[in-house]
């Protein structure tokens, strides 16, 4: 090598390494340092980890690293007085709405736009009006009168009318995207057995006349701008009506507003064009304009949202005593998808970020910095004096793990998940789970405890049926299964299985997979507990426990490949209803897949269709409580956790609240300040 | 040498090709629902949903067509609409290949720099102890797992000292970057930022790459060093360099002029593959440092199945390859005149 270029790779480098250093000793980063902080003794905050609301929480787990400790500089003083910064996981899909499906969206949208009614502060069941100042409901339940708000004005100065909220209903069902929300608000107007507005309203009712069944879409939500009134007009009685119009997919929409964005006009000829786009070709996709208290700032997708306050958000009065009013308290929100563990740690040690989403076997790293420890009613108790977090611990969550057993497994193009396919030590017959002796011994066979305590610190609850704890139909006094291996061996032996040779199941014994998502461990421990003490009741009984990327897991699920899994749940709204369905219901998400006995499953259909049709409260709880004990009797799954939520934030962070309907996954920043 | 460029180069559309009916054809292997998987988020509430999405995306047709529809798409400027970037794949390789080759430029020079020095101080002193902490050195950074030496610099100079910061902006800074008053005429920010003369996004665009610069450069060093010393060991027990040496030209000379060039051969060859290594971004350093590059698109679109983001990665992977070869080849006749590129 030359000297000239000998010395200009020297220049490079010292000017590298000056730079770097230049950049090291440039002072403090321009973050905002404001020498107050009122410890609040009252306060609560919500992070958002991403699964998809009201569907099974399969993907999980993202991060994988070990993280080594250290001490942080302990954050005293409130950073960005003016931002708050939450460090979550998760990708919205979409910011339409009508589209969005996944809390990592929910989490934007409830800051954004707004519905009729929202949950009054930490009630589930209870709502208050928001765009709607109150409503009428008919006395045989099939017609619901909203009285609208006016005086509210969208982002783009904008006034709301009623047909606004109107237009957004029709567009939401018609717009129907596959695999998205909208079947929630189809199923009132259309009817309990409609899944999808193309297949099962504009084909099936409307004979594939598009206009007609817009027309019917139409008719269903009808709007008066004179009297400021919206009139949904249901098929049947349906009782979560309210619990459904408070979720994201009914926010209301601008309708001129969207059709500037080029979406539909209204016109019910023009309806099908606008059905089932791709989230890019959505005209909302990734633009906003509601009347909530933020607006959209920007996305950079991949990386961050922000949001800016909306300083002439139209809310005077709280919705609730105490609650928030006027302009929201923080003036920006910058929601950080941040996958790896470790980051998001070092970034709430900095104090950089006001709240951290934290996956359960992180927790022991964050304890550490608590300094007070709250429950969900927000009684804290200071832990430690040095700490610098809050921390909230046995929240409710609204999730469920299950393990589910198929009746009939689909062994076409052979199926090794059954081993042999037979009964002879080597395998089980592909209707193995229709004997309800195997069934319940599995469910004897599963140590709860050691589960809940090695897994979840403790900090979940058995689950007894789909029905979960907080729901109508839900008795915690009700009858279950519990751990115990005599129990277990007995209803092995009296298993009706038998090898080809007449020797019981118990002499033979068994091979089977247990199939989990990749990634997931949590639901591979109930697996190896299972499979542990399954060996312990008899040496011959193998259970082998297999990963499998969600991908491939959706194909078997689907395909009814595999004899037992596990999967779990969140709901989509705050109602049993969304719980017997996938879980007991043919068709359901999850039941449709199992093959129960067809006597069974025409009772719990019908049990299930009185249930949602009646608005009486006391009838409705009657019904699912019978559900959740023929969920018992017949052993149809293995009920394993309803896990309890944490919740970490800085001890500036004021006016957090839980709200099982949120979960830690969204979180209302407008009831926020620092 | 122009000629053997423009041969060189020709071969690029063929190269691709074959890169794109490669992945079509492994493409194949998987189910539709398991390509479908990349447009829900856990199992559809109906399951007629997943059908609807296959026939959406045209998923379940015969191969030839969907590998002609997506070359029709490509032929005219579309790559498709990547599902795990939320844009298109265009402009996802338009916004992290900036990232990736600012983060690459700024750990490559000094790994080479470092690198091929230290190499030939401790070829040079053969065995002493410049030699020995050179090794050992080099040895402790090759045996660091990437993340584990990033968590610990992350932890040590950001959650401890505060001067370094992961992400690539902090958030005053990108509040700027992203608003009509700055203009990004690369997409790489240190560099953006003093095109637009803001000083003080720089320095603050130093402080966000320094730490994944760092731990790329200090895993890589040891390459480079091992190499550039064991070819430089080689290279100054020649003949010739005896000859320069016998002929009484100073030491300083014998090396810089007549050694260290012919040693250089084999750093360029590492170096160009390194190159391409950092260029198709770095996915564990990336992911510790939240620096949003190709790396962590890649890896995220190959967990998704996201075929469409898949394909676009691979072409830009494949050009990349054979453009760093390229430049390998031509710098090999500079540094050997022997070599002539015909």
């Amino acid at each position: 090598m030359s000297k000239p270029i000998r010395k200009s790779f020297l220049i490079i480098s010292m000017m590298v390494a000056l730079s770097m250093i230049a950049a090291a000793c440039g002072g403090p980063a321009a973050t905002t340092t404001v020498p107050t902080s009122p410890p609040p003794t009252q306060a609560p905050a919500t992070q958002a980890p991403t699964t998809a609301p009201g569907q099974p929480t399969s993907t999980t787990a993202p991060e994988s690293t070990a993280t080594p400790q250290a001490t942080a500089a302990p954050p005293s003083q409130v950073k960005n007085p003016n931002t708050f910064i939450d460090a979550t996981i998760g990708e919205p899909e979409s910011l339409d709405p009508a589209f969005a499906y996944d809390t990592a969206s929910g989490n934007i949208l409830i800051n954004v736009y707004q519905t009729l009614l929202f949950p009054n502060k930490e009630s589930a069941t209870e709502f208050v009006p928001m765009l709607a100042t109150s409503w009428d409901i008919s006395s045989d339940g099939m017609t619901y009168t909203f009285h609208i708000r006016q005086g509210v004005k969208f982002q783009d100065g904008q006034d709301l009318t009623p047909q606004d909220v109107a237009y957004s209903f029709w567009r939401g069902m018609i717009q129907d995207r596959a695999g998205g929300p909208q079947w929630i608000m189809l199923q009132p107007f259309f009817g309990l057995d409609v899944q999808s507005f193309e297949g099962d309203v504009v084909q099936k009712q409307f004979n594939g006349d598009w206009t007609k069944a817009a027309q019917a879409v139409e008719q269903a939500v009808t709007y008066d701008n004179t009297n400021w009134t919206v009139t949904l007009h249901l098929k049947q009685p349906y009782g979560p009506m309210l619990q459904l119009l408070s979720g994201t997919w009914a926010s209301i929409v601008s309708m001129p507003w969207v059709i500037q964005q080029g979406g539909w006009d209204g016109k019910p000829e023009d309806a099908q064009k606008f059905h089932d786009p791709a989230a890019e070709q959505d005209e909302l996709f990734k633009v906003m304009n509601g009347t909530g208290p933020y607006k959209l700032d920007q996305w950079l997708p991949g990386q961050e949202i922000d949001l800016v306050r909306n300083d002439s958000y139209w809310q005077t009065d709280p919705l609730w005593d105490g609650g928030p009013s006027g302009p929201a308290q923080i003036q920006r929100i910058v929601v950080q998808d941040i996958s790896e563990w470790g980051t998001r740690f070092a970034e709430f040690q900095t104090g950089d970020a006001d709240m951290v989403y934290v996956d359960t076997q992180y927790d022991s790293q964050v304890d550490p910095m608590v300094k007070e420890t709250c429950d969900a009613q927000v009684n804290c108790t200071e832990t430690n004096h040095t700490g610098t977090a809050r921390l909230f611990k046995g929240l409710p969550s609204v999730t469920a793990t299950t393990i589910f057993f198929n009746q009939q497994v689909n062994t076409t193009g052979g199926n090794n998940r059954l081993g042999s396919g037979q009964i002879d030590g080597n395998g089980i017959p592909a209707d193995f789970f229709s004997d309800i002796n195997v069934r319940q011994a599995f469910n004897y066979c599963f140590d709860w405890n050691t589960y809940i305590q090695q897994v979840f610190n403790g900090e979940a609850v058995q689950a007894l049926g789909p029905i979960i704890q907080g729901e109508l139909g839900y008795d915690p006094n009700q009858a279950a299964y519990s751990f115990d291996l005599t129990k277990c061996a007995d209803a092995f032996k009296a298993s009706t299985w038998k090898s080809a040779d007449g020797k019981s199941l118990w002499d033979t014994g068994f091979y089977l997979q247990y199939t989990y998502n990749v990634g997931n461990d949590q639901r591979k421990s109930a697996g190896d507990i299972l499979a542990a003490d399954l060996l312990k009741v008899n040496p011959k009984f193998h259970m082998e426990v297999v990963g499998e990327p969600f991908a491939l897991e959706l194909k078997d699920i689907v395909g009814s490949r595999m004899p037992i899994y596990m999967l779990g749940w969140l709901e989509d709204y705050h109602d049993p209803q969304d719980w017997v369905v996938p879980f007991l219901a043919s068709g359901g998400t999850y039941s449709g897949f199992q093959h129960f006995p067809a006597d069974l499953q025409t009772q719990m259909d019908q049990l299930i269709t009185q249930a949602v049709s009646t608005s009486d409260t006391q009838a409705r709880a009657k019904i699912y409580a019978q559900l959740q004990n023929l969920s018992y009797e017949n052993a149809l799954d293995l009920w394993v956790v309803q896990p309890q939520d944490r919740h970490y934030e800085q001890t500036w962070v004021k006016g957090w609240y839980y709200n099982p309907i949120f979960g830690n996954a969204m979180t209302y920043y407008y009831s926020l300040s620092k | 040498m122009i000629n053997y460029i423009i041969r060189r180069l020709l071969i690029l559309p063929l190269v691709l090709f074959g890169l794109s009916i490669m992945i079509f054809g492994m493409l194949q292997a998987l189910d539709p629902i398991e390509r479908a998987a990349l447009y829900v988020t856990s199992v559809p509430k109906n399951p007629a949903a997943l059908q609807q999405i296959i026939q959406k995306y045209g998923l379940n047709k015969p191969i030839y067509v969907q590998y002609w529809n997506w070359l029709v798409r490509i032929l005219h400027g579309n790559l498709g609409w990547s599902k795990t970037a939320q844009m298109p794949v265009l402009q996802a390789i338009k916004i992290y290949f900036p990232a990736t080759l600012e983060l690459a430029l700024w750990s490559f020079i000094p790994i080479i720099v470092i690198g091929t020095w230290l190499g030939i101080q401790a070829a040079i002193h053969h065995d002493k102890f410049i030699d020995q902490a050179a090794r050992v050195f080099s040895i402790i950074g090759y045996s660091f797992p990437t993340f584990v030496f990033g968590l610990l610099v992350l932890m040590l100079f950001y959650a401890k000292l505060q001067w370094f910061f992961p992400g690539r902006l902090s958030n005053w800074a990108s509040a700027i970057v992203y608003s009509d008053a700055f203009h990004q005429y690369t997409g790489m920010m240190t560099f953006d930022a003093l095109l637009n003369f803001r000083f003080n996004i720089f320095v603050d665009a130093i402080r966000h790459i320094f730490l994944p610069a760092l731990t790329l450069a200090y895993v890589d060093w040891a390459l480079i060093l091992r190499v550039a010393r064991s070819s430089m060991l080689e290279v100054i027990q020649q003949d010739y360099v005896r000859t320069a040496r016998a002929k009484g030209l100073p030491e300083r000379q014998v090396i810089n002029h007549h050694a260290r060039p012919n040693a250089m051969i084999p750093v360029a060859t590492i170096g160009g593959l390194l190159l391409v290594g950092l260029l198709n971004g770095v996915v564990i350093t990336e992911t510790v440092f939240n620096y949003h590059g190709m790396g962590l698109f890649a890896a995220t679109a190959a967990l998704n199945f996201d075929a469409v983001s898949i394909l676009g990665i691979a072409l830009l992977a494949g050009a990349l390859l054979v453009v760093a070869n390229l430049i390998v080849d031509v710098l090999y006749s500079y540094l050997d005149p022997r070599i002539r590129l015909k």
